[in-house]
């Protein structure tokens, strides 16, 4: 425990950490606060002049002119008749037609609804969405029955030929559901600030890296390893001290960020949205049983896991590496490899890889996020995985595995 | 307490570094001299259990060290060639640091710091980070944290490089009372700091010990190759190039005094020296002078 704490004080005590650290929390109420400024709001003032607002006041216009909280199929029916209105009044063909002072003013509450109902109801064979005049009250009313059957189409756009499809398609349908119907709705935190969770996410996997890099590779290139390899406790206690120090500053300083981005991105944009259903954030069939509010938590567990199987592999290249410069190359690489492998290698192949590495789930297009709301299944020996699932399960196993290599490869350095 | 080398080789893919190296180090300190290369280093790394040998054994007390493990490594002190330390702690912090990795329970150690830190003359620096010490301070740090589980078996690697006389007179002192009844292993370029303090020394050469003995018993194998003379300075060129020189003077009157090893005198005029163990390890090591040369 005296050891534990001493390693601790240690990598604390370094400069580099403690600017690092700073920088983390700096970026979680950049992160938080950025996706705010998205917001939009324009009306007119009493002399008949446009006034455009962004950031909080938008926020607080839009949620003034909030839709009840659970969306009802009369409460789409109602959305889909007051954009309708809109559009005859306006002769209008798109929302492009529309004065954007009226769009606010009269269907921007609403917006979310009508672009869900519009993907429900999209073709099933091309998966083009009808226009809003397409739509009828009729289908309002059968908005939650069609689901399932967009769902089914989608998968079958998407993953039709595969081998595993039909396993694809019941997970699909298993998971969807377990989906709670009636939506609930509250205008509020946006898919781009879900976006900024990931991206914080990648950004805060960075610069622990960089923390957790030198943990061993620089008593190595000191030599200060010599010195602690002859002492009673320099073996796989000091190995064990390290690690958990290690993972205690990294974790601790990921938690504490992603908490902090968590509360500071609520405030902003109202705790009340946090009991949005979170497909009228990404997709009206997205498979994820929660709120906008609990997919935040599960994002930050789910990418804490990920995260730590990512610190794991860094001290695991920490131990085996002989310099620092060997170790932080290692370890940013890692970090950024699931999103150039993803990028770079097509098709299963690619899927396959960005998962299985150290770092699978932490990035941008191949993020953890983007595999939970979307449809990606991996396929293996005729069977149907899904994507997000395999991540969240392969971290733990990755974390115990890179932990194990790690204490193998400090045994082998015990005695050379 | 006895430390047995027997038949210790290491071989790497290109090199061998110890070649069927055989020693019993008891009580006492030793020098392990060598030239650059010779595989002290090696011998010392093997002994301090952090290098497996690929052939051979080293027992402490009759039982292999490798199976004694954390048992062994409890009577260790150790230090290294380079000495390794955290840039970001200061003196106090980094001997907590290592009295934990020791073992010692806090108390023991907090009284045992501040006892080292007295005897190496670094009480005022303790809060000092050690990477704005001397080269010397740094050394002293180094010298502090092997002693700090007041170890049975002392294996210091160069640990005077970097030390003013003042301070290799005192750390050659604080040897001295440390190793009664413990065995303590130094390797050095500087002969004399083993001279005076060494009871026995090994002399490494090319992997092997090509001698065990004590100083005194060392010193007798140069017994009449030790010699001086002197020369016209102009003609220092000349002896220097065909002489082994440990060691020249220039006189007020133009002459150069010189101190060479021969088998024979060469210089007209030379009388024979008292050999002391920095003439046998130039005698065994003759590359040492042509480097200065």
């Amino acid at each position: 425990m005296n050891l534990y704490k001493l390693e601790l004080k240690r990598v604390c005590k370094t400069r580099m950490t403690a600017i690092l650290l700073a920088i983390a929390l700096v970026l979680a109420v950049v992160m938080a606060y950025l996706p705010v400024t998205f917001i939009g709001w324009t009306e007119l003032d009493a002399s008949g002049n446009k006034v455009s607002y962004t950031g909080l006041k938008a926020i607080r216009k839009r949620q003034e002119q909030q839709v009840s909280d659970t969306i009802t199929p009369d409460v789409m029916q109602e959305a889909l008749e007051a954009y309708q209105r809109v559009y005859r009044q306006y002769d209008a063909s798109s929302i492009n037609d529309i004065p954007v002072e009226v769009f606010y003013k009269e269907l921007a509450r609403y917006q979310p609804l009508v672009n869900n109902a519009k993907e429900a109801f999209a073709d099933p064979k091309t998966g083009m969405a009808p226009g809003v005049m397409g739509l009828t009250a009729e289908d309002m009313q059968n908005f939650y029955s069609q689901l399932p059957k967009r769902l089914e189409s989608v998968i079958w756009l998407e993953q039709d030929g595969k081998p595993g499809y039909e396993q694809a398609q019941a997970i699909a349908q298993k998971k969807f559901d377990a989906v709670q119907k009636p939506f609930t709705y509250s205008f509020g935190v946006s898919s781009d600030a879900m976006d900024y969770q990931t991206l914080l996410s990648l950004l805060l996997t960075l610069l622990c890296a960089v923390i957790a890099a030198p943990v061993f590779a620089s008593d190595a290139q000191t030599g200060a390893q010599d010195i602690q390899l002859c002492t009673k406790n320099g073996g796989l206690w000091l190995a064990a001290a390290k690690l958990a120090a290690a993972f205690s500053i990294t974790g601790a300083a990921y938690l504490l960020c992603g908490v902090v981005w968590i509360l500071v991105t609520n405030a902003l944009f109202g705790w009340e949205s946090t009991q949005t259903s979170v497909q009228w954030l990404f997709s009206v069939t997205s498979l994820l049983p929660y709120t906008v509010g609990q997919m935040e938590w599960v994002m930050l567990v789910a990418n804490f896991l990920i995260f730590f199987a990512e610190v794991a592999f860094v001290l695991m290249a920490s131990v085996w590496a002989k310099n620092n410069l060997t170790a932080l190359s290692v370890a940013l690489i890692s970090v950024v490899a699931p999103l150039i492998v993803y990028m770079v290698v097509p098709g299963s192949l690619g899927e396959w890889l960005s998962t299985l590495l150290p770092a699978g789930g932490i990035g941008l297009s191949n993020a953890l996020l983007y595999k939970m709301y979307s449809f990606d299944f991996l396929f293996a020996g005729g069977h149907a995985f899904f994507q997000a699932d395999v991540l969240r399960v392969l971290a733990p196993v990755k974390i115990v595995l890179f932990l194990a290599l790690a204490v193998w490869g400090y045994r082998r350095k015990m005695v050379r | 307490m006895k430390l047995e080398i027997r038949h210790v080789t290491k071989r790497y893919r290109d090199k061998m570094a110890a070649a069927d190296v055989s020693l019993t180090l008891t009580a006492g300190v030793w020098g392990l001299l060598g030239a650059n290369g010779a595989g002290k280093t090696t011998l010392m790394r093997m002994l301090a259990g952090i290098l497996r040998p690929t052939e051979g054994q080293i027992l402490c007390d009759g039982v292999e060290i490798g199976a004694l493990g954390a048992a062994y490594r409890e009577k260790l002190g150790y230090l290294p060639q380079e000495f390794g330390f955290y840039p970001e702690f200061t003196v106090q912090d980094y001997l907590e640091y290592m009295a934990a990795l020791k073992g010692l329970p806090r108390a023991e150690a907090a009284r045992q710091i501040d006892a080292l830190l007295e005897r190496v003359s670094l009480a005022e620096v303790r809060r000092k980070k050690i990477v704005k010490l001397s080269g010397g301070m740094k050394r002293r740090v180094g010298i502090a944290q092997a002693l700090l589980n007041d170890p049975e078996i002392l294996i210091l690697d160069e640990p005077t490089a970097g030390l003013d006389p003042g301070e290799r007179v005192r750390f050659r002192n604080l040897l001295s009372e440390f190793a009664q009844d413990r065995i303590v292993l130094i390797s050095t370029h500087i002969v004399s700091d083993v001279e005076y303090i060494a009871a026995e020394n090994a002399v490494m050469k090319d992997g092997k010990i090509i001698a065990v003995d004590t100083t005194e018993g060392l010193v007798q194998q140069i017994e009449g190759k030790v010699w001086q003379g002197s020369a016209p300075a102009g003609e220092l060129p000349r002896w220097e190039h065909c002489l082994q020189v440990v060691n020249l003077r220039n006189e007020p009157d133009g002459t150069v005094t010189l101190r060479y090893l021969a088998e024979a005198p060469q210089l007209p005029g030379s009388i024979p020296a008292r050999p002391k163990l920095e003439d046998l390890y130039l005698w065994l090591f003759p590359e040492e002078t042509e480097a200065v040369q």
